[in-house]
């Protein structure tokens, strides 16, 4: 049993330094939260066996995901259980089938995070990118979305000079923040403006007219001007080729642009379709942009509340490696400020983060119920219901900043919880505990729920889950932060043992491992761990990671 | 819910006939369990449930067969003199059970004796399980009371609570909701530690620590109580009770609820 004891709110004194403190379970566990969506006890187990190095550089290996399939009778171009990717929408009931195949974007990109067991950062990252470079997708071009959101994916951990270039031509963008309609006669500043407000440098306080300290509204003006004759076609297509960026000369004003001061009065010389891209080289020259993203990277992985000491040592760190990111994540997640005990259990989950340590953490993985494509995908759209209702469209962050949890101060992530979004969130815990699951079909009977003798398997296999105790020192290590108060897990345990002593739960345990085929001895010991689960999910520790 | 229709549900398909159980011989004792009057319609049913192990053969002591019990547990057997025996029965109560064994003579306690299932293989979770769901066998995980609130109420929780169903369905006094009100699609109970702080939970920890960790604990704490869509029913409720026995003290916890 893990002694609890109160640990008082120290002086931060950790650095970016390597950390060489004691490597347990609870400091795998922390990085695994804060990196993947719901680790698995498996997972905490392999990265406290394999030690912080190991785990770290495996975190950057990246992997494929397969394109989403068609689930709905609606495509007459694409048969149910194949991909739509790649496919030219049909001239009939084209906008039905529009929303078809944004009905399968959402339903896959709740797939993606939910229930991919890798160990990488990929899908944290990718919704990172997704949070900063907010889109507005659901009325537009199925292919453009997911294009979008793989450029996104496959970006996450690159450059991110080279990624703001990319999307700032891309078809989604263009349409979203009004860059094809920016001519040289009417030249629109949509763009412009959250390319230095939002995804590059950042506003600093206002401090003359038209000043935010890092840029002014004359280059918004000028920066207008060389983004000019971008757009996109093929939009919606109902044959091949399929939506593409393309450059219109003739659109494009291509004098020379003279930025402020804040860019050293920089001139940008006439250069066409590459234009957008020296405007980008000149504003990464900037080390307010290294600053800007590492804050936000900070308070992504570590807590809202900024350690500008640590933030400008991570900027540094960027700055060296020329923008590419991973080196600046490699740093922060073997460094002692991120184990520093004050770092440990800074944010309420958000809504894909709870629904994720539901699911995912207690090894309920939805292929392995054998579903039809059409089943799986219509689960998983309800899903993506209940993360909307929680107050995270999964697809279409709130306004052009993000969701507000991310930026909003001082509440931040408190603002995932209020009266009615907290009971929400029992709510999808009851469902996959005490309900019957999830289901988004009345005519289907497919229900997905915790796996919950599986995960007593997995208990097993690294512990010993018929010694009651142990069993919640797992549950402890995989859902909570820091360790419960001696009357939480006396509860807990109470639920699990129906109030007899320990060894009555060890015979139980037993008598089903000896008999696990027989529902006479599963459906004692699944109830229990049932009603233990449902209980803890309740828990304010387990809203926080 | 009126009781009548209570118990011709219970007859018709929601309860089955739980203890019917071939080969295993029980005894009820002769007090009918529902003979209660009929001015009790609509009043609030209370089930208190003894958590843990209980020696039954020392509660409710059969009478008839005092020798074959003295013969076989010589060392715990109760001495017969202290046994209460019940009126027109075979049946004793434990002696310190007075109180239970007049309001049995009143008429108003019954009790199932012998209660239990074919080839019982000794796990206790199973019995409780069995107990809680009213069933025997493996088919579906809802509770007696469960089942029959699914009947009438097919769309909770969904639709509740609403203008005609302010109350909770039921209310499971401790920790965890109970598997007697395991409904088919959800559990119609609402656990409450203290009636009287409905979202209260046992499993609350009683120090924050003074940090970022302790700070979100605090706040989320603090929204549980605030949320709770039924709590100012409850609180209403239990704020018109009055405790009329005088026969615990003040600070006795239990005699408060």
């Amino acid at each position: 049993m893990i002694k609890f004891e109160v640990k008082k709110e120290e002086r931060s004194t950790s650095n970016l330094s390597q950390y060489q403190g004691a490597w347990t379970r609870q400091e795998a566990a922390h990085l695994l939260r804060r990196t993947l969506f719901g680790p698995t006890l498996k997972q905490i187990t392999a990265a406290t066996n394999k030690g912080l190095s190991q785990t770290v550089s495996d975190l950057f290996k990246t992997y494929t995901v397969d394109p989403p399939l068609n689930y709905e009778n609606l495509d007459s171009n694409v048969n149910v259980g194949q991909t739509w990717v790649g496919k030219p929408l049909p001239s009939s009931q084209l906008s039905k089938v529009v929303q078809s195949r944004y009905r399968s974007l959402r339903s896959w990109l709740v797939e993606r995070t939910i229930l991919h067991d890798s160990l990488s950062v990929v899908e944290k990252m990718s919704l990172f990118w997704q949070n900063h470079f907010s889109c507005d997708y659901p009325s537009s071009d199925p292919q453009g979305g997911y294009e979008y959101l793989m450029l996104l994916r496959n970006n996450c951990l690159g450059n991110f000079k080279q990624l703001v270039k990319d999307l700032t031509i891309h078809p989604l963008m263009l349409r979203f923040l009004d860059g094809r309609s920016s001519t040289k006669k009417h030249p629109n500043e949509n763009y412009a403006r959250e390319l230095f407000e939002l995804y590059t440098i950042g506003k600093g306080p206002q401090i003359a007219n038209g000043d935010y300290t890092h840029y002014t509204e004359h280059d918004i003006l000028e920066a207008a001007k060389i983004l000019t004759g971008w757009r996109f076609k093929n939009y919606r297509a109902n044959s091949l080729p399929l939506i593409s960026s393309y450059f219109t000369e003739s659109r494009h004003d291509n004098s020379d642009k003279t930025l402020s001061e804040k860019f050293g009065n920089k001139i940008i010389v006439g250069n066409n379709a590459q234009e957008y891209s020296d405007l980008i080289d000149v504003i990464f020259q900037q080390d307010q942009v290294a600053r800007f993203i590492c804050k936000k990277l900070y308070q992504w992985f570590v807590k809202a509340e900024v350690d500008s000491t640590i933030v400008e040592a991570m900027a540094q760190t960027m700055i060296a490696n020329n923008y590419e990111i991973a080196p600046v994540l490699t740093e922060l997640f073997l460094s002692n400020h991120l184990y520093d005990i004050t770092n440990r259990g800074t944010t309420i989950k958000n809504p894909i983060e709870l629904v994720a340590s539901l699911y995912k953490s207690t090894n309920s993985s939805l292929s392995a119920l054998n579903y039809s494509t059409e089943a799986n995908y219509r689960i998983l759209y309800s899903l993506y219901y209940y993360l909307r209702n929680s107050g995270m469209d999964y697809f279409q962050p709130p306004n052009v900043a993000g969701w507000t949890a991310y930026y909003l101060e001082p509440s931040f992530s408190e603002l995932w919880i209020n009266s009615s979004l907290l009971l929400n969130r029992f709510k999808i815990s009851d469902t996959v505990t005490l309900y019957k699951g999830y289901n988004n079909s009345p005519k289907n009977d497919s229900w997905y729920k915790l796996d919950l003798l599986g995960f007593l398997n997995q208990i097993d296999q690294f512990s010993d889950a018929s010694n009651a105790e142990k069993l919640i020192d797992q549950l402890e290590i995989l859902f909570c932060c820091k360790p419960l108060e001696i009357n939480q897990r006396k509860e807990l345990k109470n639920t699990l043992t129906d109030g007899l002593p320990d060894f009555e739960w060890t015979a139980e345990f037993n008598d089903y491992m000896a008999n696990p085929n027989d529902a006479t001895y599963s459906d004692p010991v699944e109830k229990r761990i049932k009603l233990v689960l449902a209980q803890l999910f309740h828990m304010p520790e387990f809203q926080i990671q | 819910m009126k009781r009548r229709d209570f118990i011709r549900k219970a007859g018709l398909s929601a309860l089955g006939l739980p203890f019917v159980v071939k080969d295993v011989s029980y005894q009820t004792v002769l007090k009918p369990l529902f003979s209660i009057d009929k001015a009790a319609e609509d009043k609030v049913l209370v089930i208190v449930r003894l958590n843990g192990g209980n020696d039954g053969l020392n509660t409710v002591i059969p009478l008839d067969s005092y020798d074959n019990l003295a013969l076989q547990r010589p060392n715990i057997i109760l001495p017969k003199s202290s046994i209460l025996k019940l009126e027109d029965s075979t049946i004793g109560f434990h002696g310190t059970m007075s109180g239970m064994r007049n309001m049995y003579n009143d008429g108003k306690l019954s009790i199932i004796q012998n209660v239990g299932y074919e080839n019982q293989n000794r796990s206790h979770f199973k019995s409780s399980d069995i107990w809680s769901r009213g069933l025997i066998g493996n088919n579906g995980a809802s509770g007696w009371m469960g089942r029959l609130l699914d009947q009438d109420y097919p769309n909770f929780p969904d639709d509740y609570p609403n203008d005609e169903f302010k109350d909770p369905f039921a209310i499971s006094v401790g920790s965890q909701v109970s598997p007697t009100c395991q409904g088919l699609n959800s559990n119609f109970s609402m656990s409450v530690i203290d009636p009287s702080k409905v979202s209260q939970l046992s499993t609350s920890v009683t120090n924050f620590e003074n940090s970022t960790y302790g700070d979100k604990l605090k706040f989320i704490s603090l929204i549980i109580n605030q949320s709770n869509s039924y709590s100012l029913q409850i609180e209403a409720a239990i704020n018109k009770g009055n405790t009329l026995s005088t026969l615990y003290d003040a600070e006795n916890i239990l005699a408060k609820k």
